[in-house]
């Protein structure tokens, strides 16, 4: 899923692995969801949103519409 | 810039590969030599759990290795410097233990006495060196549960999934042709270096396809 998550982090002048450290997992899992090799799991998109201070769909772009 | 640091990435890839195939194929040759006369190696299911013991205790070895020395560490594990090696500290080691141990056991349960030969260790001591393996190995996979992160507690269920259909399609299918009478079964040792083999390239797979093999 693509994600803004590097431009956030970056925003706020954090590292991956500081980031990572701020969420509660590992540098590499940080790397994985910004290479977009991983979709995280819902609990820690919310607290991605929590620690960036915007709503879960500004980190993560869904283009998906419902069919009438 | 970033030819700079693709040709670094790419020479690194390179050294790794390299390096992994030349010591893995040293290894098994200086063991395999050293072991013929005591051994039967012309045994398929013993020359495969002497394989892939020595994969996973080299695998065990290079991953202690780099958690032990971060610096040198971060030449031959992918990880992005040495910092990110001491922050997994706590997850390489035990994951090196875990690979070690069941290389021990596979490699205890291959230099057991077969066909004329003595062997390197009797059946007595290779089941209790596997018996003490199969606990140590249980409690530490038990304690890796608390300190892995999402990220790769998916990639251990990815790959434990991926290890179970092979192993059904490979050993389900095996035996329904050993049981109609085309091919004979295989030998006990065979089944289980042949999924200890199998979760090792459902890893692999795995954790390429996500690009994670790829220097970072």
């Amino acid at each position: 899923m693509e994600n803004r998550v590097k431009t956030h982090r970056e925003a706020h002048g954090w590292s991956q692995g500081e980031l990572g450290r701020r969420l509660g997992v590992s540098r590499q899992t940080i790397n994985a969801v910004e290479t977009d090799k991983y979709d995280p799991s819902l609990p820690l998109a919310l607290r991605m949103a929590k620690l960036f201070a915007v709503p879960v769909d500004q980190i993560f772009l869904d283009h998906w519409e419902p069919q009438e | 810039m970033n030819q700079v640091m693709d040709g670094a990435k790419t020479r690194k890839l390179i050294v790794q590969l390299v390096s992994g195939a030349v010591v893995g194929a040293l290894v098994t040759f200086f063991f395999l030599n050293s072991a013929e006369k005591a051994a039967d190696f012309d045994d398929p299911a013993r020359l495969a759990a002497v394989a892939a013991g020595i994969i996973y205790i080299l695998m065990g070895g290079i991953v202690a290795i780099g958690a032990m020395m971060p610096g040198a560490g971060a030449k031959f594990l992918n990880v992005e410097d040495a910092a990110e090696i001491v922050e997994e500290r706590g997850k390489l080691g035990p994951s090196a233990i875990v690979c070690m141990l069941v290389g021990v056991m596979l490699l205890a349960l291959a230099l057991t006495p077969g066909g004329d030969l003595p062997g390197v260790v009797s059946r007595e001591v290779a089941g209790y060196i596997a018996a003490a393996s199969f606990a140590a190995l249980v409690v530490v996979s038990l304690w890796i549960r608390g300190k892995i992160d999402e990220f790769n507690r998916s990639l251990g269920t990815e790959s434990a999934a991926l290890a179970l259909y092979l192993s059904t399609l490979l050993f389900g299918g095996w035996g329904a042709l050993a049981h109609l009478g085309y091919v004979e079964w295989i030998a006990p040792l065979g089944v289980l270096a042949g999924f200890a083999l199998l979760q090792l390239a459902a890893m692999f797979w795995v954790v390429g396809r996500r690009g994670l093999l790829m220097p970072r």
